[in-house]
């Protein structure tokens, strides 16, 4: 059914995926599931979700420092010797040392992480594999709309805020194309009609008629917007350079997206990418450099948003992990199992979940990369029913069953 | 549908476009192909649906003139881009000089602040990070040039359909100027890979584009090594010598394959994703690459032409094989230029290429028969570019009524179409590149290989149509100075004609969604100055349509 939603209103949409999947989803649930969703009733509650584009190298990110096959397997670019800087959790796996800025947050039970996640589907196609995981099918290319957007037609209540979903980005990212109106802001503090010869109210107009196009819709979209956040760039003042985000447009956006929050925007999903982690040549100062602005941003966006964070949870995802081995070029090639950044209040943080597959040839996939033993769509099905209390997913998630919680929410 | 079509335009069967339009908008929302026989395009809609497509948008008199010579011999003209003359775009180009720079001068004129290849002036110099940071915006400049210099031939040169071809494989090819290493090489990838092919032949296309230093560097191949328990000889050292910029590999430690090119090369150049090929593949036709790399990177001392370098000493002389092909075991840079040659011909390639063409061309979800027909004519000829066109130009789907202002233009197409339709006359594009970014296509700096989306539901958001308006504001704020120059005299009123009724005249034909008209009689826009009326059509949701 997703490829008919862009013909539909969202109410029509509403109607239909609540008729049509009712009876499917909701004895398929697990009790886990039902339980969750009724914890999560009340309001204020954000759903972020980031994804890195190009495939992080998980076994870099989260290393699994005592395992000597680890270091074997990477002999230039590993990090687990003495003074390789790692920063030991749990015994068994440690962070790399760039990412230091997020060990309060682990240290306080906000950040856990789920390692050898990642899609069913083996493909290595840098493109595939992200369009599998924002249509969230990962078995059927014919899906055209993304599940983040699937999601908020199913939210209980979404509210009437234009900014309840935002794309921080120029273009329509795929994981939230579909019926449910989305803000897409490049940068806040730009978001606004530039002065000189235009008649708004006839602009407005003419991008309100009611086709349904994907033009008109966005029209519509833009002038909401832009009027809300005109009131949001009156009342909540920009961070300070002494907020420390550091540079670079991921950490902008995220400065943004706490300026929005903090203002008290009724922000039920937002979702900002950032490119740069397909890593095939000289991993090692190039990834260490990305961390760095990564765990930067995201240490600031926690402290810059105060108590509204025990509203907030963010997951990142990426399409795939890279090989066990290093190659050539002190880089890494296209690999399977990955690493995801769940952090927020709501999180049962300073733990790594999900199944370890081990690192022996015999345990890799294809002889050569981490197995995928947490379906990505597990851990989201989670955050969507404990968190936005959606409970049933089967029209998000068509062909997917949840199987027995990681319990991380 | 209350689509109705108040055109002025001549005495046409309005019943025709209504019916085209209806289905048209429907087609947008749902991929089905309707089988409805509609009344085929007026001879002016099908003159104005060949320049929107195989043009970046009409310029004022290009109806009259293509209405005088048909719509046929103007897609004959434009397929045969050597006959025109477009002395006077080339002259404008000359302020340009990353144009005609070679690699190596670009290296003297923009050194690395981190690199500081061939400059023994600097090999000593401490930069502070200021100055360093200075550097990279110097960097910069290379990127802007080539920016205007698309920008200009986009929206000056005669030879249209050859620059739309010349963007297409650019992104088809893509190479992003932000990776490390390849700023210096972006302007000669262009000028020595793409242009001379973009009408050519695929296979030649491909092969220069497999051989330039900037997609070898970009897609990492350049840093691919056989396996030395293959191939146990260590590199030889010195100028011409292994390894990357900052990244030469000691002899005989740590080579390995590196996979990045080889898949790009099936998955997006050649058999697209769903081509049949294994990773088993992607490794094997890695192993044949081995070996393909650039000379002349890594000293800092004795300039060397950078250029492409089969490198033996490189290479894995073992038997490979490659989608049921073999190659090898020891056939050097011959081996590869197989692979390329086996590649461009292989039916999946035909199909991938062809569906991509049709979407360039007739719309998002091109119909089947037509993709089949185009990918058929494709290796009838021997991945011949220019036939493979002239089979999709000349198709009754080309023209079709069902797909008549099917696509959304992507934000070059947008700004270029508008400046064209302005009759813009250019000094510096330069500024334009700023709003193209505004819109998410920064040129030159799309990071995947992928390239840029080319279907409207990757482009169109609310900050699309943001950044799209501010654009047409910025450009009618100052028509007479600055970086833009064009008349406002077609604006002003005229007779019975006030100044929006101009507009839509003047820079869409008057082919207006009844829609829009509509919603425009619902306020007093009868006194719009010229500006307004003009940035008020550029941002309409009509003009964002070709």
């Amino acid at each position: 059914m997703e490829s008919k939603t862009p013909n539909l209103s969202r109410r029509d949409f509403l109607k239909l995926s609540g008729a049509a999947m009712a009876g499917l989803a909701y004895w398929s649930m697990p009790p886990w599931l039902h339980a969750a969703a009724s914890l999560s009733a009340s309001k204020s509650k954000t759903l972020v979700v980031l994804f890195q584009r190009g495939a992080a190298d998980g076994l870099n990110i989260l290393v699994p420092f005592k395992d000597p096959l680890y270091q074997k397997a990477r002999p230039t670019l590993g990090l687990a010797y003495a003074g390789g800087g790692v920063l030991d959790l749990d015994g068994s796996f440690g962070l790399h040392p760039s990412l230091a800025p997020l060990l309060p947050l682990w240290k306080s039970g906000q950040l856990a992480f789920v390692h050898a996640a990642g899609s069913p589907n083996p493909t290595r196609s840098h493109f595939d594999a992200q369009d599998n995981m924002e249509s969230g099918t990962p078995f059927n290319k014919g899906t055209s709309d993304g599940w983040l957007n699937r999601s908020l037609t199913c939210l209980p209540s979404a509210g009437t805020d234009p900014l309840c979903a935002i794309a921080f980005s120029a273009r329509q990212p795929r994981i939230l194309q579909g019926g449910f109106p989305v803000a897409s802001i490049d940068n806040l503090e730009n978001y606004g009609f530039t002065h000189g010869p235009m008649d708004l109210d006839a602009l407005q107009r003419m991008y309100g008629d009611a086709s349904g196009s994907l033009l008109s819709k966005a029209g519509r979209q833009t002038f909401d917007t832009v009027s809300r956040v005109r009131d949001i760039l009156k009342s909540s003042p920009a961070a300070p350079e002494s907020a420390g985000y550091g540079y670079g447009d991921f950490n902008h956006r995220l400065s943004d997206l706490a300026r929005i929050l903090k203002s008290g925007a009724g922000v039920k999903a937002a979702f900002l990418d950032i490119g740069g982690w397909d890593h095939h040549n000289e991993e090692g100062y190039r990834l260490d450099y990305l961390l760095r602005e990564w765990s930067k941003g995201l240490a600031a966006f926690w402290r810059d948003l105060g108590d509204k964070a025990s509203g907030v949870v963010m997951v990142s995802m990426t399409e795939f992990g890279r090989t066990l081995a290093e190659n050539g070029a002190r880089g890494t090639d296209h690999g399977r199992g990955g690493v995801m950044f769940l952090m927020g209040g709501p999180v049962k943080g300073g733990k790594v979940y999900g199944k370890w597959p081990g690192l022996e040839t015999e345990n890799l996939e294809d002889g050569r990369d981490l197995k995928v033993t947490t379906d990505f769509r597990q851990v989201l099905s989670e955050v969507l029913a404990g968190h936005l209390g959606i409970q049933r997913q089967a029209s998000v998630f068509p062909d997917f069953n949840p199987g027995p919680a990681l319990g991380w929410i | 549908m209350g689509w109705v079509y108040p055109c002025s335009m001549s005495n046409r069967p309005w019943s025709a476009l209504f019916l085209a339009f209806g289905i048209v908008l429907w087609g947008a929302a749902s991929p089905s192909h309707s089988q409805t026989s509609l009344p085929p395009l007026t001879e002016d809609q099908q003159c104005l649906q060949a320049l929107n497509r195989i043009t970046f948008g009409p310029q004022p008199g290009d109806l009259d003139r293509v209405r005088r010579m048909g719509v046929q011999a103007f897609i004959e003209e434009q397929l045969a881009p050597e006959k025109i003359d477009d002395s006077a775009c080339e002259k404008d180009l000359a302020r340009f000089p990353v144009l005609r720079d070679s690699i190596l001068a670009l290296y003297l004129e923009y050194p690395h602040p981190a690199i500081r290849l061939f400059r023994p002036d600097l090999r000593n110099k401490v930069y502070t990070p200021s100055e360093e940071s200075m550097g990279y915006e110097h960097i910069n400049g290379i990127a802007s040039q080539l920016a205007a210099a698309k920008l200009t031939r986009a929206v000056e040169s005669k030879r249209q359909l050859y620059e739309v071809m010349v963007d297409f494989w650019y992104n088809h090819f893509n190479v992003d100027f932000d990776k490390d290493g390849v700023q210096w090489l972006v302007p000669s990838y262009e000028k020595e890979a793409i242009r001379p092919y973009a009408m050519g032949k695929f296979l030649d296309l491909l092969t220069a584009v497999a051989k330039s230093p900037a997609m070898l560097i970009y897609l990492d191949n350049n840093t691919s090594l056989a396996d030395p328990k293959f191939k146990p000889q260590p590199a030889p050292g010195g100028p011409g010598g292994s390894g990357g910029m900052m990244m030469q590999s000691p002899p005989g430690k740590g080579m390995r394959l590196n996979e990045n090119y080889a898949r790009e090369l099936m998955e997006l150049h050649t058999l697209g994703v769903d081509g049949g090929y294994t990773q088993k593949d992607v490794i094997e036709a890695a192993r044949v690459l081995t070996g393909w790399g650039v000379r002349g990177l890594n000293t800092d001392t004795a300039p060397v032409p950078i250029a492409f370098e089969f490198k033996p000493w490189h290479h894995d002389t073992n038997l490979k094989t490659v989608l049921g092909h073999s190659f090898g075991p020891d056939d050097g840079v011959k081996e590869g230029e197989e692979l390329l040659a086996m590649l461009s011909l292989e039916p999946a390639t035909a199909r991938f290429i062809a569906k991509k063409l049709c979407q360039r061309f007739v719309a998002d979800d091109p119909p089947p028969a037509l993709v089949r027909k185009v990918a058929e004519k494709f290796l009838e000829t021997g991945g011949d570019i220019r036939e493979t066109l002239r089979a999709l130009l000349e198709s009754p789907e080309f023209l079709d009524p069902r797909y008549y202002r099917a696509k959304v233009k992507t934000p070059l197409e947008y700004a270029a179409s508008a400046l064209r339709a302005v009759g813009a006359q250019s000094t510096d594009w330069g500024w334009v590149n700023q709003n193209l970014e505004a819109m998410g296509e920064p040129l030159y700096r799309c990071e995947p290989p992928t390239g840029y989306p080319q279907v409207a539901s990757l482009w169109v958001s609310s900050s699309a149509v943001l950044a799209r308006a501010n654009f047409a504001t910025r450009l009618f704020a100052y028509p007479d100075k600055g970086s833009q120059r064009f008349n406002l005299e077609p604006f002003k009123p005229k007779g019975p004609e006030n100044s929006l009724d101009r507009a839509f005249g003047f820079l869409l034909e008057d082919q207006v969604f009844d829609s829009t008209r509509k919603a425009l009689a619902a306020g007093d826009v009868s006194s719009l100055d010229p500006q307004k009326a003009g940035a008020l059509v550029l941002a309409s949701p009509d003009f964002q349509r070709r």
